[in-house]
């Protein structure tokens, strides 16, 4: 029983993700090396690669900063009324709800070109739609609740007390964050920090739908995979998505090591 | 005086990004799919292949969500209960889906089960056509929904107390009655949580579907390649329309799960 | 000049009226109580006292300074929270030295006011170990040193003793009178232990239900309750139903009822402590028309007395045997002298001595 329901584990995690993930590194050295180089020596693939590496950073920037404070906001904000704080904790999980290619749609039915705030952009030379503005704000949307389904559970469970004794004795607010708050909440935000990344790199229908998939202008390095396999041009598709894969492994470590810190504070605390 | 200023702009601040960024948005789609009145609404909705794309994509959804609560209940039981070489190494390569794009989710099975590769060629030869047709389609909602379900269970399985076992155990029951009587209803939350998580993302699921789902009308095009595919033909009403639809059922999924499990998550 | 004055303080969360209207002051360097119920708005109070909280009405000020205005920060006040708080991530030296920093104190002074405090405190030893390295009674310690740092005006204590086992707990009680007398810091600790408060206290203030019963010293409050809840919370207490039963004291309990109804208040509650109450058989003492006679139904050793349960009339009233009589046997008829009652209607009180018992000595002293 035992042991033929851990062979069986090792079955699922093998058909379900080592195998693909074996195929698809054999197809991506079908031509070798030089075809490896080849496909990253192309311009559009790293037009594509540089889109997403702008993407990631802007996005994980903006979404740390907000999602922390918002997160601050809905645990510690108790000048909120707790109904207002029960729905936007609702409200926080809407993207988690929405198929991205549906948060693309938004983007543009929004700001596209034929709408009231798109027309506004357009006029002082900002273009949204198509156009990396648009992109982010797509990003944005879709991995907006990572950081403070991170970190609000965090708030909570370590509690105002710690707080309120750096209150007494006489630490300002912004003190109390940085030397009581944040070495308690600090892995928790870089756990987020992965996670964002992880998504908004990992991003395709929202910006796909948003993008218009422009190469060498808007294209990014997942939408290039979609491309290169309408082509049918796989060795291309696979060194490109080989790249990812390797990126969210590096992800997944990085991942892991958050975790494991966090849980020793978690455990070196109670 | 300052600093209070100083905090009730930042507090607006917040807030204005949170309701701009996430509920704008929300509204603006329901907005363009009503914006023409019920009629036009109802007629999007109701196109055949609209309707088509929708049944398939639920029915789908649901049978990757049950393939993927046993699956996953298997794989949770089996990485919390033993102990066995290479344990930590599958422990970490659960999240995997969660980090890889989806669209390289989707190529990779395409690659593996595809024309070109031996395996698909194989099932090929003995009747079993898998790409570019619905089978496809739920390898690959459960490939992206895998963890839903496995890291719902996982904290419930280590919080369970094996004393609540044994004292069944000494009461006389056996192996499978406590399994059933005793260990499934402390899981069961997990279990419905993790179920509906993944139910309600292989709803929505995009990139990983649409390399590998051949996108037929009628017959493979999922909802969230239908509304693609209606938003690359300027159609961005009937695109708002299906929309509406859709999101409306992750949203009652998503409140139902909230008043079934809300504390659980909110904690 | 009083230390500490509070004035009409109140207190609503929602619908529960958690403080209301407490007013009292506290002079320099006393040791104050603050006891009641769980729920009964000490902590709230404490909070409050502390800026924690924001009150809905009334003023506190702090040594003549009004700090209604003022945020925790600016208060002047150590505060040692129920679990201590303490900087999970600072070792016990960062912990203490927390307040001190954050006053811009320079690094010579931090140094010697930390090693003043760890040798106070006898943590010396204990400078690089981190929280989840120290024993409770070790924590609390770091709490209170860490409080004390920056030489606060007023100390505030939330159930210090609650997190701790029973038995470091007593130490840790005398442990902290000793050190709050040495220091001369006025305090405030909260606690629902009436035995901790009466050990402790220089002075105790006895809330319930969100208002201050009363406040005075243990032996005060011990021997003149205010009302009937005070009788049943500090100390033990029977309640009487039938006053007619206690013969001795029917004709006072009348004539007090009597005025009590025609002041229109609530009806009269009375109580007997087990303390006041004395049995002895026949033959150890005299008879007397102060005495009734009564019937043991109960006994039990109780370490250091014999607790016994007599039935006098319709009414059972606990009392206490010293051990060093014979024990008395069940169904024993014996003779019981209740010495005093408390008697209480609507906001009054009255202690009502056994009148035959003060004839009787007044008697004893003629001859």
């Amino acid at each position: 029983m035992r042991k033929l329901s851990i062979l069986l584990v090792y079955l699922i995690f093998f058909v379900l993700i080592l195998a693909p993930l074996g195929q698809m590194a054999l197809g991506a050295w079908e031509n070798g090396w030089q075809g490896f180089a080849d496909v990253f020596a192309r311009t559009d693939v790293q037009h594509a690669f540089w889109v997403s590496g702008v993407i990631v950073v802007i996005v994980t920037a903006l979404n740390t900063l907000f999602g922390v404070l918002l997160a601050l906001l809905l645990v510690r904000g108790t000048w909120l009324g707790r109904r207002v704080r029960q729905f936007a904790n609702a409200l926080v999980d809407l993207p988690f709800a929405v198929s991205p290619v549906i948060g693309g749609l938004m983007i543009i039915l929004l700001l596209g070109p034929n709408t009231a705030l798109g027309t506004f952009f357009e006029s002082h030379g900002i273009k949204m739609v198509f156009a990396l503005p648009g992109m982010v704000l797509a990003t944005l949307f879709v991995t907006f609740p990572l950081m403070v389904r991170e970190v609000a559970p965090l708030l909570q469970e370590i509690g105002t007390e710690q707080e309120e004794a750096a209150y007494t004795l006489g630490a300002a607010p912004w003190m109390t964050f940085w030397q009581v708050t944040w070495p308690s909440i600090r892995w928790g935000v870089i756990y987020g920090v992965v996670l964002t990344v992880a998504r908004s790199l990992g991003e395709f229908g929202a910006v796909l739908v948003v993008s218009g998939n422009i190469i060498n202008k808007t294209q990014t390095a997942t939408t290039l995979v979609y491309q290169e396999v309408e082509n049918f041009n796989f060795v291309a598709a696979n060194a490109v998505a080989l790249a990812l894969a390797g990126l969210s492994v590096l992800i997944l470590l990085g991942l892991e090591t958050a975790k494991r810190r966090k849980e020793v504070r978690k455990h070196a605390s109670s | 005086m300052n600093q209070r200023l100083l905090q009730g702009s930042l507090r607006s601040l917040v807030l204005l990004y949170f309701a701009v960024l996430v509920a704008l948005p929300v509204f603006a789609v329901y907005g363009k799919g009503l914006s023409l009145g019920w009629e036009p609404f109802w007629q999007s909705v109701t196109h055949p292949l609209a309707l088509d794309a929708l049944w398939l994509t639920v029915q789908l959804a649901l049978l990757a969500a049950l393939i993927n609560a046993a699956l996953g209940t298997l794989t949770a039981w089996v990485l919390v209960r033993y102990c066995f070489p290479g344990r930590r190494f599958l422990n970490s390569l659960v999240d995997l889906p969660f980090a890889l794009p989806t669209a390289v989710g989707g190529l990779m099975i395409l690659l593996l089960l595809g024309p070109n590769s031996w395996l698909g060629q194989t099932l090929t030869s003995i009747g079993w056509e898998i790409v570019y047709r619905p089978p496809a389609i739920v390898i690959a909602m459960v490939f992206v929904t895998f963890p839903f379900v496995v890291r719902n269970l996982q904290p419930l399985l280590e919080e369970l107390d094996p004393a609540e076992e044994e004292a069944s155990y000494t009461l006389g029951a056996s192996k499978a009655l406590t399994f059933r009587r005793v260990i499934l209803p402390a899981l069961l939350p997990g279990l419905c949580g993790g179920t509906l998580l993944a139910f309600s993302r292989a709803l929505a699921e995009f990139g990983a579907v649409v390399l590998i789902a051949g996108n037929l009308p009628g017959q493979t095009l999922v909802a969230s390649v239908y509304i693609f595919g209606q938003v690359e033909s300027y159609n961005p009403q009937a695109a708002a329309a299906v929309s509406v639809v859709l999101l409306t059922l992750s949203f009652l999924l998503l409140f139902t799960m909230n008043a079934l499990f809300g504390r659980r998550t909110a904690r | 000049m009083h230390h500490l004055e509070v004035r009409d303080l109140n207190k609503k969360f929602g619908s529960l009226q958690a403080v209301e209207g407490v007013s009292f002051s506290v002079e320099q360097g006393r040791l104050i109580g603050l006891l009641g119920p769980s729920g009964g708005g000490k902590t709230t109070l404490l909070r409050m006292l502390a800026g924690l909280e924001r009150p809905d009405g009334g003023a506190i000020s702090i040594g003549g300074r009004n700090v209604d205005a003022l945020p925790p920060q600016d208060r002047g006040i150590g505060f040692v929270f129920q679990n201590y708080a303490l900087f999970k991530h600072m070792t016990v030296v960062e912990n203490i030295a927390f307040g001190l920093k954050v006053k811009k104190w320079e690094r010579a002074r931090i140094y010697q006011r930390v090693a003043e405090l760890l040798a106070l405190t006898g943590l010396i030893g204990l400078e690089r170990r981190y929280p989840h390295q120290l024993s409770g009674g070790q924590r609390q310690r770091v709490a209170f040193a860490r409080a004390l740092a920056p030489e606060p005006q007023l100390l505030l204590l939330d159930e210090p003793f609650a997190a701790i086992d029973a038995k470091v707990r007593k130490e840790l009680r005398t442990w902290l009178k000793e050190m709050i007398s040495r220091v001369g810091v006025t305090s405030l600790f909260v606690t629902h232990d009436q035995e901790e408060a009466v050990e402790v206290a220089d002075e105790i203030l006895i809330m319930s239900q969100g208002r201050l019963e009363q406040k005075g010293t243990p032996w005060e409050i011990y021997r003149a309750p205010k009302t009937p809840f005070i009788a049943t919370f500090i100390g033990e207490s029977t309640a009487l139903h039938d006053l007619t039963t206690l013969a001795p004291f029917a004709e006072a309990a009348v004539s007090i009822a009597n005025k009590a109804s025609l002041e229109g208040h609530d009806e009269l509650q009375a109580f007997v402590r087990p303390e006041s109450i004395e049995i002895s058989r026949s033959h150890e003492r005299q008879p007397s028309s102060a005495a009734l006679p009564g019937v043991v139904s109960h006994v039990q050793f109780r370490g250091d007395a014999w607790h016994v349960e007599v039935q006098v009339g319709a009414q059972r009233l606990t009392a206490r045997r010293p051990l060093a009589y014979e024990p008395l046997s069940l169904g024993e008829e014996v003779s019981v002298l209740v010495h005093r009652l408390y008697l209480f209607a609507g906001q009054q009180s009255w202690i009502v001595e056994n009148p035959f018992l003060s004839l009787q000595r007044e008697k004893e002293r003629i001859v």
